[in-house]
């Protein structure tokens, strides 16, 4: 049995491995990652300095003043906060009847939303079907009508 | 549908001209088992080599090369079994979760050490940040380096007279050094670019207008490798279908580009050095197999939408490509996928050479070529002949062996599933749906694929020990075989001249194509008729 050939260089792999991949990988990408922190962090949505949601993980939502995702994908952390742009359109007459918003405004930033989708995928990229992100959508609600929607947010409490 | 065809063809072109590229770095690596060519890489090398004590001068016979082998990932099985067990006195960052069982723990350790990536756990609430870097994310690195590698010492013996196939910790170091780890790191910046996080925030508690909890970590770092290696372990449970690993469609085809460079680089490696039209012929047979594969995938739709951010073409196309290359990734669960779909899947993994996962998928191509060439000389009365190499009797058994451990380490463990009640205990009723799942549970396992239906309902006693033995037979026992079949051939004479069968171009590459799916579906078809085919 060679001691050197299948014990020690195996070991001495083993510990440059850990080292090598385990940590100092990670850790250079966090540091790279740093230019686009908002991708690092997350996607984070982030009002008045509090984190609301994700622009990639949909929670349930309840409220008819927002857009809500669909509930049948979902998995442990949330939900997929892409729809079609026709559910999305149906969602209009609740929002604004709950809210006042006027439709037009509505309408407006789904499809603005859904051909920003679009470029994000190359165009070239783009799924089948025409999709919006309503995780945008509420942010734009949320940013555009502060008076309407800070009481929503529960920031404070 | 064109712009489905447009993106296929697309994300194809850029696999095989990426593929091309690296088949030149590849085609050196196998040539050049000692000193490379390049001084500046040569500097590096013997620099680590001598740190880690590994000799370049020192060519490893089979035995050798497969003990060597089996001592450094036996020592990662070990090490990920103790860590995984041990996570909550061990995690130096983010909070502690509990220890893993001993059997889940072992499943895990072989899962990931064999390139597998079975996951019997939810990633996201199980496992600690340290054990995702520590375990999960290096013990990828670690499997897909030593598939690659063994492929280099594979593909040696086919090229020159000798009797030994060259220095595993070599191969391994270089396929690591300069092939796996720079491109990751590469991709995972893309991915962040495309929107997958990368922090050491285990996870953010939102209480707004929703009420989550949202969890990350160092996602593209694990991501980047989970595709490129081949392993398909997600950070979360839901793997692929969840956001923070696959955000976009753009990212789904950047996640399947990834899968597919490596396999495709292999046969186009080889072609660079035994002839162009060999490389290309087995390039050849390995896409026209592909398309078959997804056009079986494609045929039957899924009821309603599967994914919005993908639409249902491309998260099929993913799956497939996944199972093609043996990943075992997926992007929607795999409950929302058709019959035909599953029976493409399944055929896949049966297959395991088209491409195949990185290094081993390409090295099984070869049991199929032997085959085929035993059966084409059976039938015209030559003896079979390979690149002017004859394949005597003992290569063919030993490509037989290869071939038949496949069914027996699925059968085998799906009949005891099913017959002492271990499915039923966790099913809850066996008929062709449940007995599909027990079927494509140890498929996953033995093809070293990775794919789930049980996910963490399997995280049993019975199925975590069974599985993890599946793994490992399903892993070592071929590669010890190929490389031997890989020794048999470097000891052999090399005449010069016509063969009596071409081994390349159009024809050969029709034959394969053939005798690759009848060989499959002859062995494999009455498990299939009496589960998905039966729905």
């Amino acid at each position: 049995m060679n001691i050197k050939q299948y014990i020690l260089i195996p070991l001495a792999i083993f510990i440059f491995s850990l080292l090598i991949l385990g940590l100092v990988y990670p850790l250079v990408l966090n540091g790279i990652g740093l230019i686009v922190k908002n991708n690092t962090e997350g996607s984070l949505i982030i009002v008045n300095g509090t984190i609301i949601g994700s622009y990639l993980i949909a929670g349930k939502i309840n409220n008819s003043a927002f857009f809500w995702p669909n509930y049948n994908n979902s998995f442990i952390s949330g939900y997929d906060p892409y729809i079609t742009v026709n559910q999305a359109l149906s969602q209009v007459d609740r929002i604004s009847n709950s809210t006042g918003i006027s439709k037009q405004f509505l309408i407006n930033i789904i499809y603005e939303n859904s051909k920003e989708i679009e470029q994000q995928n190359l165009y070239i990229f783009s799924p089948g079907e025409k999709v919006v992100n309503i995780m945008k959508l509420n942010e734009i609600l949320i940013k555009t009508y502060p008076n309407i929607y800070d009481k929503y947010l529960k920031i404070n409490s | 549908m064109l712009i489905h065809l447009i993106q296929t063809v697309i994300v194809m072109a850029i696999s095989i001209l990426v593929a091309y590229l690296l088949s030149k770095p590849i085609a050196t690596f196998i040539k050049y088992e000692k000193d490379l060519p390049y001084n500046n890489l040569n500097k590096i090398e013997n620099f680590l080599f001598k740190f880690l004590g590994i000799n370049k001068e020192n060519s490893m016979n089979y035995k050798e090369y497969l003990l060597s082998l089996l001592s450094l990932n036996i020592i990662f099985i070990i090490f990920d079994t103790i860590f995984l067990m041990f996570q909550n006195h061990l995690s130096f960052i983010g909070p502690s979760y509990k220890g893993l069982s001993f059997d889940l723990a072992f499943n895990t350790a072989i899962s990931f050490i064999t390139n597998t990536n079975l996951q019997h756990y939810i990633g996201e609430t199980t496992l600690s940040l340290a054990s995702q870097m520590l375990v999960i994310i290096t013990t990828m690195f670690i499997g897909s380096s030593t598939g690659l590698a063994s492929s280099f010492a594979f593909i040696r013996g086919f090229i020159r007279k000798s009797n030994s196939l060259g220095n595993f910790y070599v191969d391994f170091i270089r396929s690591l050094i300069f092939l796996i780890l720079p491109i990751s790191i590469i991709s995972s910046i893309l991915l962040i670019f495309m929107g997958v996080p990368q922090n050491f925030n285990p996870f953010y508690t939102v209480n707004s207008f929703t009420h989550q909890i949202i969890y990350s970590g160092p996602i593209a770092s694990l991501e980047s490798i989970k595709l490129l290696g081949n392993n398909g372990g997600g950070f979360f449970g839901s793997n692929s279908a969840n956001l923070f690993e696959d955000p976009s469609n753009l990212s789904n085809y950047f996640e399947m580009f990834l899968m597919l460079v490596f396999p495709l680089s292999l046969p186009l490696a080889f072609g660079r050095i035994l002839g162009k039209k060999r490389g290309y012929t087995l390039l050849g047979t390995i896409l026209i197999s592909m398309i078959i594969i997804i056009i079986m995938a494609e045929f039957i739709k899924p009821v309603g939408v599967i994914s919005y951010r993908f639409g249902n073409y491309s998260a099929i196309l993913f799956n497939s490509v996944s199972m093609l290359t043996n990943t075992g990734a997926v992007d929607t669960s795999l409950t929302a996928m058709s019959f035909s779909a599953i029976i493409a899947f399944l055929f896949s993994m049966f297959i395991q050479s088209i491409p195949g996962a990185i290094g081993l998928g390409f090295m099984y191509l070869f049991v199929y070529i032997i085959l085929t060439l035993f059966i084409l000389g059976l039938m015209v009365g030559k003896m079979p002949e390979f690149i002017g190499m004859k394949i005597n009797p003992r290569d063919v058994r030993l490509s037989v062996l290869v071939f038949l451990t496949h069914p027996l380490i699925i059968l085998i463990p799906t009949a005891l599933a099913l017959t002492m009640g271990y499915a039923y205990h966790v099913l809850g009723s066996i008929n062709s749906y449940t007995y599909t799942e027990v079927l494509y549970e140890f498929t996953s396992a033995a093809a070293n694929n990775g794919s789930s239906y049980l996910g963490y309902i399997g995280n049993t006693v019975f199925f975590n020990i069974s599985t993890a033995i599946v793994m490992f037979i399903g892993r070592y026992l071929p590669i010890g075989l190929m490389l031997a079949i890989s020794q048999s051939f470097s000891m052999k004479d090399r005449k010069k001249g016509l063969e009596p069968l071409p081994t390349e171009g159009f024809l050969f590459l029709a034959i394969l194509v053939f005798m690759i799916f009848l060989l499959v579906v002859l062995t494999f078809i009455p498990f299939v008729i009496i589960g998905p085919l039966s729905w």
